[in-house]
């Protein structure tokens, strides 16, 4: 169960073994006998309710927490006993409050690792820059700036390019976006994985957030209270067949509709929709209309992008001399092939014809997806985890 | 008053320029002390003085009284800083935390006791007079808001950013050099010019255990009862603290750490 069969050929970066965290004064260990392994170039959310022990895991593998007993194993050498200041240096850092320094500009601050491991003037800039651009900060207007003068957004994006200053191999993230608004942190998620697609760290991602956890990682290992590991599995797995009750709560109801942040747009093929340019004409369009099974035409303008909806009613009322482009709707219910599952969903149950339109990159109209392809797609995900499932039983003696 | 200081952010923060106040209002303060000097200066002089007051009264004295004055605050202030910033980053340092509160109590309990008490008890117990008692009386005064407010100063950094420090390999050392003294710098510099403003009052006292400075003219005046001696005295002691109050308080300006 601690390893899913789909990774075991990727190197371990982290291993855990028996690690225990004991506070004096307390019965019980805060983290008790972890095993642990974690791939090179995967993100794994720790998650579990408060007091669960996935902070102290975390803080142990660059050991601001020092563990009691047990050993760390980062990229197959033993860093339990070695200098921690060093360790730190080759490990990234992300917490919540961004604990950006207050008093250092963001060039500063994003030089603080560089600096540390005494990289030259030239080397550090050079970094910093190529760090901000990253986390889409312009270097020429953030660079002097101070932390205080940045949203909070802007903090935790510099926070994320600090932490990397070093070209780390590791990067340990604790709650990097709990307190973000939640428009931005969706945003930030996205840029985050955008990053991590270029850059293939190992991250150890603690959050107590399910719902970020099947969107960031892709293992998740969820804790007990009492530091026990109920489940270590794809988002996948853990979605479609929970170890135990208690991942099943803690998933909570839903889990279909979670699953749908797992898959994406141009996952599915957009349904084709009766469409008309807008220099068609008023006739030309109550033709087609009057053709099709549709209740409604879209308008695309020159350029193929969706322009609006025009109903019967609105073809009808029209005069012979006006143009489509005067009439109709504009259309709200736009997604990407970027965009999950779940977006469309939440997008076509406020749409005016129960369907969401796929645009590509450049705007152009690709088709529609309807509540009929999403539940299409949920039903295949299930058949495909529980084969999963079935099979990883089937190995088990 | 120690707690202060943090609250006291710049008005320019959104260009990030560090001084508070504007130039004219940097004139202010020394343009009127030359007014307060100049009109104590022909106060005096449509004065018919006698022999006594003209003893007091002239510029030798009174340039000795005001050097002697200026180097009992210097070397006791000095010496506070000398005793009580290493003093105070010890006491916020882990391995101090169980005596911290005790030590706190007892220097907290002396800063009770007068200055001029602790001159006497020196005097009368030790027969220890003159300018190194003086020393010795001003210093133990002063220690303790010093002390506090770097106390304070360090302790009001917040935790996330020394975990974040640590966490990227800072040393316990580098720590406190690069993040938490620039960070306790303003409160520090407000125990600071406390510990400056009570030195310069205080040093008026000194001249009771024969250690010179303002407090000469001012004692030489009452004791003859000439009220002019006395004025010239206590207006010159005041003009004195302020000015040292004004240029602590420039120094606090330029010392404050853009970005905060």
């Amino acid at each position: 169960m601690t390893s899913a069969d789909s990774h075991e050929t990727r190197q371990v970066m982290i291993r855990l073994e028996k690690l225990t965290k004991h506070y004096p004064g307390q019965q019980r260990n805060a983290v008790d006998g972890l095993d642990l392994d974690i791939n090179e170039g995967e993100i794994v959310v720790l998650v579990g309710p408060s007091g669960c022990g996935k902070t102290t895991t975390m803080k142990m593998i660059n050991r601001i927490i020092e563990p009691t007993s047990g050993r760390i194993i980062l990229n197959g050498e033993d860093v339990t006993r070695t200098d921690a200041d060093q360790l730190r240096r080759r490990i990234g850092y992300v917490i919540q409050q961004t604990g950006l320094f207050p008093h250092m500009t963001i060039g500063e601050n994003v030089a603080t690792v560089p600096k540390l491991l005494g990289w030259d003037k030239s080397r550090t800039d050079a970094r910093v820059d190529e760090l901000l651009n990253m986390v889409n900060m312009d270097p020429e207007i953030f660079r002097h700036r101070y932390p205080k003068q940045l949203s909070g957004g802007q903090q935790q994006r510099i926070g994320v390019a600090r932490a990397l200053g070093g070209d780390p191999t590791v990067l340990l993230m604790d709650e990097p976006f709990g307190a973000i608004d939640p428009i931005t942190r969706d945003r930030l998620q996205n840029e985050f994985l955008r990053v991590q697609s270029e850059v293939r760290k190992t991250i150890v991602f603690v959050t107590h957030d399910i719902d970020e956890a099947i969107k960031m990682g892709d293992r998740i290992a969820i804790f007990k209270e009492g530091s026990q590991l109920a489940q270590y599995d794809t988002p996948e797995q853990i979605l479609t067949a929970p170890a135990d009750d208690f991942v099943a709560e803690f998933i909570g109801r839903g889990a279909s509709l979670k699953r749908l942040n797992l898959s994406y747009v141009g996952d599915i093929d957009p349904r084709p929709w009766p469409t008309v340019s807008v220099s068609t004409s008023i006739a030309e369009a109550r033709e087609t209309l009057r053709n099709a099974a549709e209740s409604a035409l879209i308008v695309v303008d020159e350029a193929g992008r969706p322009h609006s909806w025009v109903s019967p009613e609105e073809l009808n009322r029209a005069g012979e001399g006006s143009s489509l482009k005067e009439i109709g709707q504009t259309p709200r219910a736009i997604v990407e092939p970027r965009a999950t599952l779940s977006d469309a969903l939440n997008e076509l149950i406020a749409a005016r014809y129960a369907v969401t339109l796929v645009v590509d990159d450049t705007g152009k109209l690709q088709g529609v997806v309807d509540i009929e392809q999403i539940n299409d797609s949920i039903r295949s995900m299930r058949a495909s985890a529980v084969t999963e499932a079935r099979a990883s039983l089937g190995g088990e003696p | 008053m120690s707690t202060q200081a943090p609250h006291l952010k710049t008005a320019n923060q959104e260009t990030g320029v560090a001084g508070s106040r504007g130039l004219s209002q940097y004139l202010v303060m020394p343009v009127v002390l030359g007014i307060a000097l100049l009109a104590l200066y022909v106060y005096v002089s449509l004065q018919e003085l006698d022999s006594i007051e003209e003893r007091s009264l002239n510029a030798a004295r009174l340039t000795r009284a005001v050097w002697e004055h200026i180097q009992l605050t210097a070397v006791s202030t000095l010496l506070t800083l000398l005793i009580a910033i290493p003093l105070g980053i010890l006491l916020t340092r882990p391995f101090t935390r169980r005596i911290r509160p005790y030590i706190v109590t007892v220097l907290t309990v002396l800063q009770a006791v007068p200055t001029i008490a602790i001159l006497v008890l020196l005097a009368v117990a030790f027969l220890f007079l003159g300018f190194a008692a003086a020393i010795v009386g001003l210093v133990l005064y002063a220690i303790v808001p010093v002390l506090l407010n770097t106390m304070v100063g360090l302790e009001q950094v917040d935790d996330a950013v020394l975990e974040a420090g640590r966490g990227m390999g800072m040393s316990r050392t580098t720590v406190l050099q690069k993040i938490e003294l620039p960070l306790a710098i303003p409160v520090m510099l407000a125990g600071i010019r406390t510990a400056l403003v009570i030195n310069v009052g205080t040093a008026a006292l000194v001249t009771y255990i024969n250690a010179g400075g303002l407090g000469d003219i001012i004692v030489a005046g009452l004791s003859t009862n000439r009220i002019v001696v006395q004025i010239v005295g206590a207006a010159l002691t005041a003009i004195l603290a302020l000015l040292i109050d004004y240029i602590a308080g420039l120094i606090e300006d330029l010392l404050r750490p853009r970005g905060l």
